[in-house]
């Protein structure tokens, strides 16, 4: 895969080490230590205020399993990425195979419109929502009374993550569309024809030559919405914030809230820690679980 | 409720012409795709054409929103987004009520004379053929305007009186549209007989409009503005604007110069243990903020520097952030780094060692240069995630000079829910998105040519 061939050398020291220094140092200090030593932390009892750890072993973990809020987080977080994902990639492939079509008028408008909206700051996105969700003056809400219906509560704590998932669809559709669209042009045109030729009909087409071709794209698209829903934070934070209780947390809320606000106790910086290594290891297994799904050849038809 | 209040109600829910105008929408748009595409249209397509049209009424919506009366400030929580029920109509209504008086009160025989003008004026222009002079040519122009002005000139003259005041800047007004109108057309239009003619006709006809925009007494109505300003002090955006181009110019530099040293060695070099770095690199990307934010903020709270009568301390300073900020991009900017570093051929790295360089030489004079299409897009990546970051400047900076963007606005929302100025926070959002919109724009072509490298790279 490599263009010319890179040139050996038996060890670390010399150029290698000079290059990647700076790199190593950063990234080490600052990222790597931190993220090593949380495993450690997450076996700890820890206010945060004194410098003393105590280790508890396993305690943290086993009071998590305990823990209605996280376990309601969890499920949040499981929700947002079941339903949201199943929302998110069917209007993700509507888009990208309109895009893809042959029509001539307006594809760059539309591509711009439904891509800007990633491009916004989190906060803009939960903030331009909120608005717009408002139960009284909202302009959802105003719409569905002038139709005539009663408005619903978007904000509402039973239908909050609903609303999220909305709102997550709306801003991250644009970038999986243009994952999806890159990996759509790459299909050769003579699939297409073959297909037209054996009598297929369009949205035949699409389920037995596009889907097919596109399985590594559609992969890594899943793989990034699981971690991204996994990783929520900003969105839900921001949209909920004054009003975020315990059915609407999500697990980096509710780490949050642990960690650094003082709304609750303030003994939890190492069950907090303890909440986000679970995060991880539940990524893990799930990228894990995608992978299996990625064919170790290169697929011919 | 009185009629009038009722109607104002009305007006002032977004509705009806937010549903007009998706309609609308959604209508011209589907007119165009049938009349000039000539596709087959898929029923499902339409879920695009109402996504898009939801976004645009959206955005619509919230920047109408921004221009409402915020009313007079009283303690307490509203709920109602508006003090003025017709809210941002009543600016944009009452102009339009004053424009037209100002538009109905010019004389008719100012309008059949302009269009006498202009017939007149089409009529010697379309007798002009290809086969006149440039002289003849020219004469007919300066003709043509000469008379123009001295037919505004004239009006000019004979508008005498305070109450006649419109007709005198309406005339000097339609010269000044006319002249230009005539400069600036392109010169195929200038032979056609219907082009000209409607366009200075349609200057004549806003000039009414553009006087009375200008005669319009709009201090009652300065809510508008204020919105913009009071959201714009509110939240700091001046400040946190600065802080956040500080922290995101040093993060871009940073991670791309440490990425792109990174990325070369790992993939011009073969030492062992190679692909455990790149794994490592690569695999830092699943984990998420929340697992190492805990630990990284009590390590750093602890960390300052005294020397020589500075004091830098790590933990509520933009450099701290910025830094931070580069550790978290590196895996990413790495990733896509490498992947750009392996299309680099690596037969110029024998011809330049053959030319004497050492290394370092080889790497900034031949592979740095030839990698800035990567670096861009890796540099605009790493500048709107940082840009648009908010959980790391929402722990590490707590000084509120020293705050960015998205924490600003974040201040401004929870806040503004208690003091009842809906409308400045219609303003903040409308300022956080347009420019991000424009800059879009503007950046899209690289922006989607980085993605679509990093998918093909896997």
């Amino acid at each position: 895969m490599m263009v010319g061939k890179p040139k050996r050398l038996g060890g670390w020291w010399g150029p290698p080490a000079i290059f990647l220094a700076p790199a190593a140092v950063l990234f080490g200090v600052l990222f790597a230590a931190p993220a090593v030593s949380s495993l450690y932390v997450s076996l700890c009892k820890w206010t945060g205020f004194t410098p003393q750890m105590e280790f508890r072993g396993v305690r943290n973990f086993v009071k998590l399993s305990g823990d209605l809020r996280f376990w309601a987080a969890i499920k949040n977080n499981l929700w947002i990425m079941s339903v949201g994902g199943i929302i998110f990639f069917f209007f993700a492939l509507l888009f990208a195979a309109a895009l893809n079509s042959k029509f001539l008028r307006g594809r760059k408008f539309f591509q711009t419109m439904i891509f800007f909206p990633a491009f916004i700051s989190v906060v803009g996105v939960a903030t331009f929502w909120k608005l717009i969700y408002d139960p009284k003056s909202g302009l959802i809400n105003l719409s569905l009374r002038a139709a005539g219906s009663e408005g619903l509560q978007w904000l509402d704590s039973a239908h909050a993550i609903n609303s999220v998932i909305i709102m997550m669809v709306w801003a991250g559709v644009g970038g999986t569309m243009i994952l999806l669209l890159a990996g759509m042009r790459r299909i050769p045109k003579d699939y297409y024809e073959a297909a037209e030729i054996d009598g297929a009909s369009a949205p035949q087409q699409f389920f037995h030559v596009t889907m097919p071709m596109m399985r590594e794209v559609i992969l890594i698209a899943l793989s990034l919405w699981m971690i991204g829903s996994m990783k929520v934070f900003g969105y839900i934070q921001a949209l909920l914030a004054p009003t975020i209780n315990d059915r609407n947390q999500v697990i980096s809320t509710l780490q949050y809230q642990y960690a650094f606000s003082n709304r609750e106790c303030i003994f939890m910086m190492g069950r907090a820690t303890a909440m986000a290594v679970v995060q991880v290891c539940v990524v893990l297994v799930l990228v894990g679980i995608i992978r299996l799904f990625r064919e170790k050849k290169s697929v011919e038809y | 409720m009185s009629a009038l209040a009722q109607i104002q109600v009305l007006a002032a829910s977004a509705m009806p012409l937010a549903g007009l105008g998706v309609l609308a929408y959604c209508l011209i748009s589907i007119g165009i795709l049938w009349a000039h595409a000539r596709t087959r249209l898929y029923p499902l397509y339409l879920l695009k054409i109402f996504w898009v049209g939801f976004t645009l009424v959206g955005f619509a919506w919230i920047i109408s929103m921004s221009f409402g009366d915020p009313g007079p400030k009283h303690g307490g929580v509203t709920s109602e987004f508006l003090q003025n029920p017709a809210g941002p109509f009543a600016a944009l209504g009452n102009y339009s009520l004053f424009a037209t008086q100002l538009y109905a009160s010019t004389p008719w025989w100012l309008f059949m004379l302009f269009g006498l003008l202009l017939l007149w004026r089409g009529l010697v222009g379309h007798s002009l053929s290809a086969r006149d002079s440039s002289a003849r040519r020219r004469f007919v122009r300066i003709f043509l305007a000469a008379s123009v002005a001295v037919i505004c000139a004239a009006l000019l003259l004979l508008d005498r009186g305070q109450q006649r005041l419109h007709l005198r800047y309406t005339g000097a007004a339609f010269f000044v549209a006319a002249c230009a109108a005539w400069a600036l057309l392109p010169l195929r239009w200038k032979r056609r007989y219907g082009a000209p003619a409607l366009l200075m006709l349609a200057a004549a006809a806003a000039v009414p409009v553009i006087v009375s925009f200008a005669r319009f007494d709009w201090s009652s109505y300065t809510y508008v503005v204020g919105n913009y300003k009071f959201a714009w002090k509110t939240a700091r955006m001046g400040n946190y604007m600065l802080n956040s181009l500080l922290v995101s110019v040093l993060t871009v530099a940073v991670t791309t110069l440490c990425a792109s040293m990174a990325a070369y060695g790992l993939t011009r070099f073969e030492f062992l243990g190679r692909g455990a770095v790149l794994l490592a690199f690569v695999g830092a990307m699943v984990i998420p903020a929340q697992l190492y934010i805990v630990p990284l903020f009590l390590m750093v709270q602890n960390w300052h520097v005294a020397a020589a009568g500075l004091e830098f301390s790590f933990m509520d300073s933009r450099l701290g952030l910025g830094l931070i900020y580069a550790a978290g991009g590196l895996p990413f900017a790495i990733f896509l780094l490498t992947g750009f570093y392996r299309t680099l051929p690596g037969s110029l790295r024998e011809a330049a060692a053959i030319d004497g360089c050492g290394e370092w030489r080889i790497f900034t004079d031949v592979y740095f240069p030839l990698a800035a299409p990567g670096l861009a897009t890796a540099a605009i990546f790493q500048f709107l995630g940082v840009w648009n970051e908010y959980q790391f400047a929402l722990v590490f900076l707590t000084n509120d000079s020293l705050k960015t963007l998205p924490v600003g606005l974040y201040n401004l929302s929870v806040s503004q829910q208690y003091a009842a100025n809906w409308s400045a926070l219609f303003a903040g959002v409308t300022i956080l998105c347009l420019p991000t919109f424009l800059i879009f724009v503007i950046l899209q072509e690289r922006i989607v040519a980085g993605l679509t490298v990093g998918a093909v790279k896997q």
